[in-house]
Formats: structure tokens, C-alpha cells, sequence
């Protein structure tokens, strides 16, 4: 069993396969060798780890991807947002718990389930205008008159501008 | 902020009222002294109007504290946007498998996912151009009906923002090459032009 300790000072015990999904952990432990001293996660509150250690736990035993796996980007790598049905309901969730579990999957290093939440902001941003995306995300027009009006020059044809 | 209109006329409908009904003859008043209520109600419909005015630009000015206030709302929520907490490269890899495919030849920019993004913020539209792959994955359908447009210009903005990344093209084309307009061929001629960045290249007929 493996001891994590959240930035909010909670402790969490997880298997050590189930832990291990994390790369950061798993090279951490390797590190300490044989050790019962806790790991700090000092970017990670209680109830994110509690949603990524839930994803781990669901996902133990798969297949870690190679390390590698971001720089092959093959000719015939499919580009899908595709996500699984239980991936699908696990990060039905609010946009702040999205982006910080999407923060957490980053900075622990599990690929896959930052995978799930980029993929999950991607498809929502696909299909929208900029000021759809814009409400969607609370994000402010921040350009200046000259790129507004490149911009609106670029876009004439566009219908739903 | 509210000021009292004080009226000099007494308004008094029923005193008038009551004045119409026994004044006959000689018992009605002189002229001048319904002369000097007349000019006293004239002025105090100027005074009356001036007041509609006032109000009315202050009202003016309280919508426009308020938009200014919406503005202001709309600024202080973005500061706390989860979104603007996430890295650069964790942004891109979003772009990433947000901008599968741009329908350059569609009449909707929300079918541009990559053009579609740039516009949102400058941060967003930064990234976007340093990241030429994110243009480079285009579809053009041809059109039975000729476009109102050219879509030459978007299509040479992808092929310019790809730099010189491989490039996915994805062609519907129609079932008879006769149907071909000269903006077709001229999409087709660019297309052509870049063959040497040519990754993928599919070719779908139209059913």
C-alpha cells in the first residue's frame, strides 16, 4: 500500500498498482525503494485525488502507454475524441473540477486520463463560434482594434460570425 | 436624486368643473385672469418636459453604468476561469484533437475548429499560429451549387498558418468532373500546388 497526502493535508492509501498509474509516483517510489513514508502531492486537494484515484482503481491493470507514445504521432494515428462510456460518466463533472483533474492528470503524469479531459474540452469547444467558446469558458475578448478588425476582415464569408 | 416638481397651476378639475356649471352671463370671470392660469399651465408643461428629459438621460446614464458594470462582471469571472489556469502544451494538446478537421468550404466558422479557436483571445489565437500542425488537417467538399465566396483566400490562410507541416487533405468531389466551377478548380490547383507537404490525401465521391 502506498500513502499520499494531498495539498490540503488529507491522507489517501491506494494499492501500489493502483498508484503506480501515475508515472511521477511510480518513479517516485522507485526512487525511495522500499518505504512506508508518505508522498507528498502538494498540487493535488483531496477531492481531485479522491476523482483520480477513482479513475486508476477503474483502470488497473491496463496497459501503461510507452513513454514515447506523444512524439510517434504515426502517419496513421486516428485523431478521435472518442471517449468509453464509463471514461464518459466518470468526468461528467463541472468545468472547474474538469480542469483541475485535467491539472492533476498533468502534473502526476497518467496520460490516458489527462487524454479523457483534454478530449472532453475538446469536444466541447468542437462545433462552436469564438463567442460561444468565449461564454462557454468565461473568457474575454482581449483583442486589439486593429486585430478586431483583421479578424472581421477574415471572417466575411463566415454566417455565424 | 429626485427632485419635486412644484406645479404653479392648482389643478383643481373640480373647482373648474363645478365653475363651468354656475358661471353663465354675466357672472363669468374676466379674461385675464384665466389668461394668467393658461400661462401658468404652458409653463409648467416646459417645466414638465424639461423633467422627462432630465430623467430620461439619467436613465441613459444608469443603463450605460450598467452595461459598463456587465463588462466589468464579465472581466472579474474571467480572472477566475479554470481554463486560464491550464499550461500552454496542456492547451495545445486540447487543440489538438479539438482541430481534427477544418471544413474550409463550409458557410459556418463553427465548422473551422482552428480558425474557430484563433478568434477566441489572443493567448488562444498565439497559440494556435506558432502551432502550424493545427492547420494543417483540411476537408474541402465541392460544392453542386457554386459558393457566394471564394474560399481561396481561407484555404491559402490554412496553407500559410501550416508552414510547412505535412498536410491531411480530405476531397468530396462530385460524381462528373463537368460539374467543376472555376473556384473548384482553383481550390484544386492550391491543393496541387502544395503536393510536396501532401500526407494524406482522400478523395470521396459525393453520392
Amino acid at each position: 500500500m502506498v500513502t499520499l497526502v494531498t495539498s490540503d493535508n488529507e491522507k489517501f492509501t491506494a494499492d501500489k498498482e493502483v498508484a503506480e498509474r501515475s508515472v511521477l509516483i511510480k518513479n517516485m517510489l522507485e526512487d525511495v525503494g522500499e518505504s512506508d513514508q508518505p508522498i507528498p502531492l502538494p498540487n493535488v486537494s483531496s477531492s481531485v485525488l479522491k476523482k483520480v484515484l477513482e479513475y486508476c482503481e477503474h483502470h488497473r491493470g491496463e496497459p501503461l502507454p510507452a513513454a514515447d507514445a506523444d512524439t510517434t504521432q504515426d502517419d496513421t494515428r486516428k485523431r478521435t475524441t472518442d471517449i468509453s462510456e464509463w471514461d464518459q460518466k466518470f468526468i461528467t463533472v463541472d468545468q472547474e473540477m474538469l480542469f483541475e483533474i485535467i491539472l492533476a492528470a498533468n502534473y502526476l503524469d497518467i496520460k490516458s486520463l489527462l487524454d479523457v479531459g483534454c478530449k472532453t474540452v475538446a469536444n466541447m469547444i468542437k462545433g462552436k463560434t469564438p463567442e460561444e467558446i468565449r461564454k462557454l469558458f468565461n473568457i474575454v475578448n482581449d483583442f486589439t482594434p486593429e486585430e478586431e478588425a483583421q479578424i472581421k476582415k477574415e471572417n466575411e464569408w463566415a454566417e455565424d460570425r | 436624486m429626485a427632485r419635486k416638481l412644484h406645479l404653479r397651476s392648482s389643478l383643481d378639475l373640480a373647482g373648474l368643473r363645478a365653475r363651468w356649471r354656475s358661471e353663465h352671463g354675466p357672472a363669468v370671470h374676466s379674461e385675464a385672469e384665466t389668461t394668467a392660469a393658461l400661462a401658468d399651465v404652458d409653463k409648467d408643461i416646459e417645466d414638465c418636459d424639461a423633467e422627462v428629459d432630465r430623467l430620461q438621460s439619467q436613465i441613459i446614464f444608469i443603463r450605460n453604468q450598467r452595461k459598463r458594470l456587465e463588462e466589468y462582471k464579465t472581466c472579474l469571472r474571467f480572472l477566475r476561469s479554470p481554463i486560464r489556469k491550464i499550461p500552454n502544451e496542456t492547451l495545445l494538446r486540447i487543440f489538438d484533437f479539438a482541430c481534427d478537421m477544418n471544413e474550409i468550404t463550409s458557410k459556418k466558422l463553427s465548422a473551422m475548429p482552428t480558425l474557430s479557436i484563433s478568434d477566441v483571445c489572443s493567448r488562444w489565437r498565439n497559440l494556435t499560429q506558432s502551432n502550424p500542425i493545427l492547420w494543417s488537417r483540411i476537408h474541402i467538399e465541392i460544392q453542386t451549387t457554386p459558393p457566394s465566396h471564394s474560399r481561396l483566400p481561407l484555404l491559402n490562410l490554412y496553407l500559410k498558418c501550416s508552414r510547412n507541416s505535412p498536410l491531411t487533405f480530405e476531397i468530396t468531389g462530385p460524381t462528373d468532373e463537368r460539374d467543376l466551377t472555376l473556384y473548384d478548380l482553383a481550390l484544386c490547383a492550391a491543393v496541387a500546388t502544395h503536393s510536396n507537404r501532401w500526407r494524406n490525401l482522400t478523395i470521396f465521391q459525393a453520392e
